[in-house]
């Protein structure tokens, strides 16, 4: 195609030669080193050295811009075929990574466990396809620097923040620290353990559970075979809630329910009477009339507990049983008190999607004695602490904001349908 | 509940009054806007009404993106349309939408009132309608790509066409940043971290990169029609596995993000 002139032609595809080839070997490199390593995790170094490196490799960049751009290597790291080249190749590693089930890796191929691919932030082809990515987003965004005024503003946002946001992501995984702090109501701690127990350490704050508190959901009618081994409701099927006074219809039947505890006890067999322990399962009264033959059952359900066994009814000449859903939590929170050497306690409450901070720690509502449900005596919050927070934070909002301008911005269009 | 019950009807009346529109458009072109109008905004009214009658917005299930994907999508081509004073991309993207309601009445919802805890969150909505956002841009420059395939490269239906993808997917591309970021910082509210290497961010990050690519091939090939058609055509297949794909695939259950039920 005579797209471009035959000489420039000929310079892209030998860029793009050599960017795939330098694409290749970094990825057989890296994978060799990572068989040869048996797979061992890769680890970033810890403060104060990856702050150092980045200072260090920031500085590198910006000499580079400025005096490289004579050189034809570091026009071609920094140039848009190498980037095409780095992207696809960046791709492909993720698309490997992605398809792969993230587990613990214990299942997986050997080669796979080799390669670290089950972690990819610490799997070292993983990370060496994202440093080309980084060296080429560096290169293209220092090399402008000399050439300011043409360049444009929304490119050093787009580029220059994503390459901090990588490559402080990148380099402040080992500041990272992610615990797990289990509490019953009424006690107090400061241990934290790491997910799978092998780890403890303390947190300069003590935690007292004062109350954990869940609400659920108007629980909803299910359906179940006569045997009640398996749920038959399927998608596409109405969700009834379980209310008072609630009328439905379901596989020709019309249900009413006539009543609904959120919870309730066993009254002899065939009643439940409301009751305000939390050991006491939701139940409903149900009349469930077949509209073609008039046929009419009537009964409890309940999704029962480890206290009060699951009860449904049967829906005479149906092959199946309405039954009560388990309920779904809607919100759940602790209600703690925060203990510190030489202050006043002070009471605060965590929730899913409102954590708290306090003394660089993040408290995230994690988890509950889900067996128990409402009965749930601890909780398991998660304590994050992560120094590198606000470099991140300034990399999304740099993203953010070039994403804003290039989606406002007609210029490079406009350049693009000129050429 | 009843009021939800609507919907086949509400779908059916934005089906017929998108093809009569449409037919309507070259020759009494009010009466064609009318009538096009008239069915994006009984998708939009729907939508107010599933979310005032579940008690929560209706971005959960697929069907319900779906939906308001059939309703961004008009709009997202339309804007391109009126901006750029283009009017083709309509007859490729009214369809699409078209074929995306259809695929919700052939799969009737349960609409479902509940909402997790962990999407209980002033993110979830910015979030998800950022990607949608840049689900209808991309697929109105997936659209275009199909009418530019056949076209003969070179030629003004080519060109034009080039033009109207590179704009859609600039602005595709802008919300699904957004997009990402929201989720990365909503991500460090709910979850501790802002990137998991879950299955459903891998692929959204797969997506993102896809057309990354796009447009930085675009800047050193400003004149490479066919290959940027194919180019958007292998990009929209990311996407689709990402928004749909997903869920068939074995890694969805480890996935804390494909949409249930
Ligand atoms: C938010 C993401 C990004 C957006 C919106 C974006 C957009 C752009 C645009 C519009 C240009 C042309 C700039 C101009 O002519 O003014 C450009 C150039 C370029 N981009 Fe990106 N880009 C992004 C991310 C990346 C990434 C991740 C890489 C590398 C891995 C990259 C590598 C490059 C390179 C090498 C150039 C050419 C620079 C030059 O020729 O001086 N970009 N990008």
């Amino acid at each position: 195609m005579p797209d471009q002139p035959p000489q420039a032609t000929f310079t892209f595809r030998s860029d793009y030669l050599i960017g795939a080839t330098i694409c290749l070997a970094t990825s057989l490199a890296a994978s060799t080193v990572s068989i040869i390593r048996d797979g061992a995790p890769l680890t970033a170094p810890p403060w104060p050295a990856n702050a150092i490196v980045l200072g260090l490799v920031a500085a590198w960049l910006f000499f580079i811009g400025l005096k490289g751009q004579r050189f034809a290597p570091t026009r071609l790291l920094g140039g848009l075929p190498f980037a095409i080249c780095v992207i696809g190749h960046f791709f492909l590693w993720v698309l490997v990574a992605g398809t792969l089930p993230a587990s613990d890796g214990s299942q997986l191929p050997t080669l796979v466990r080799k390669l670290g691919l089950s972690s990819p932030i610490t799997s070292i082809p993983f990370n060496a396809a994202l440093l080309l990515f980084l060296l080429n987003l560096g290169l293209a965004t220092a090399g402008r620097i000399t050439k300011l005024k043409k360049a444009r503003l929304k490119f050093y946002v787009s580029h220059g923040g994503m390459w901090l946001l990588i490559a402080a992501g990148l380099l402040s995984s080992s500041d990272l620290e992610r615990w797990e702090l289990i509490v019953s109501e009424g006690d107090a701690t400061a241990e934290v353990s790491n997910a799978d127990g092998t780890q403890t350490r303390y947190l300069p704050f003590g935690v007292l559970l004062a109350d954990f508190d869940i609400e659920f959901f108007t629980t909803q009618l299910t359906l179940v075979d006569v045997d009640e081994t398996e749920i038959i409701w399927q998608k596409g099927e109405p969700l009834i809630d379980l209310e008072k006074g609630n009328i439905a219809r379901i596989r020709g039947w019309e249900l009413e329910v006539l009543e609904s505890y959120e919870a309730a006890v066993p009254l002899g067999k065939t009643a439940y009477q409301p009751h305000d322990s939390p050991f006491a399962p939701p139940a409903a009264h149900l009349r469930a009339t077949h509209l073609e033959t008039g046929r009419t059952v009537q009964g409890w359900t309940t999704c029962g507990n480890d206290h009060v066994p699951t009860t449904t009814i049967l829906a005479e000449g149906s092959d199946f049983r309405f039954a009560m859903a388990l309920p779904r939590p809607k919100r759940f929170s602790s209600q703690v008190t925060i203990l510190k050497k030489g202050e006043e306690p002070f009471p605060v409450k965590i929730e899913v999607n409102k954590p708290i901070t306090i003394d660089g720690w993040k408290l995230n509502q994690l988890s509950y004695d889900e067996t128990a449900g409402k009965a749930s005596r601890w909780t398991v919050l998660e304590a994050v602490r992560d120094p590198w927070m606000p470099a991140i934070y300034v990399g999304l909002a740099l993203l953010a904001l070039g994403a804003l301008m290039h989606l406002i911005d007609r210029v490079t269009i406009e350049k693009l349908t000129k050429n | 509940m009843n009021l939800i019950n609507i919907f086949p009807w509400v779908a059916t009346v934005a089906l017929a009054t998108w093809t009569l529109g449409l037919i309507a458009f070259p020759k009494k072109r009010p009466v064609g806007i009318a009538l096009l109008v008239l069915g994006t905004l009984s998708l939009g009214a729907c939508l107010v009404t599933i979310w005032i009658t579940l008690e929560r917005p209706p971005l959960r299930t697929l069907g319900e993106t779906r939906l308001w994907y059939s309703f961004l999508l008009p709009i997202a081509a339309s804007i391109v349309c009126i901006r750029w004073k283009m009017v083709w991309p309509l007859y490729y993207a009214i369809p699409l939408a078209g074929l995306f309601i259809t695929i919700n009445l052939t799969n009737p919802e349960s609409w479902d009132r509940t909402l997790m805890p962990a999407l209980r969150s002033i993110f979830f909505v910015p979030h998800v309608l950022a990607y949608l956002l840049a689900y209808a841009f991309l697929s109105a420059a997936f659209a275009a790509s199909l009418r530019g395939w056949r076209a003969l490269p070179g030629s003004e239906r080519s060109e034009q066409t080039l033009e109207f993808a590179d704009r859609s997917v600039q602005i595709g591309f802008g919300f699904l940043t957004l997009g990402l970021v929201i989720g990365a910082i909503w991500a460090k509210e709910a979850w501790g971290h802002y990137w998991a290497w879950d299955p459903k961010e891998t692929w959204a990050l797969l997506t993102w990169l896809g057309y990354l690519a796009y447009l930085h091939f675009r800047l050193q090939h400003p004149l490479a029609a066919k290959p940027a058609f194919a180019f958007l055509g292998a990009a929209w297949i990311v996407l689709l596995l990402c928004w749909f794909g997903l869920n068939m695939m074995p890694i969805a259950d480890q996935s804390v993000h494909t949409y249930t039920r």
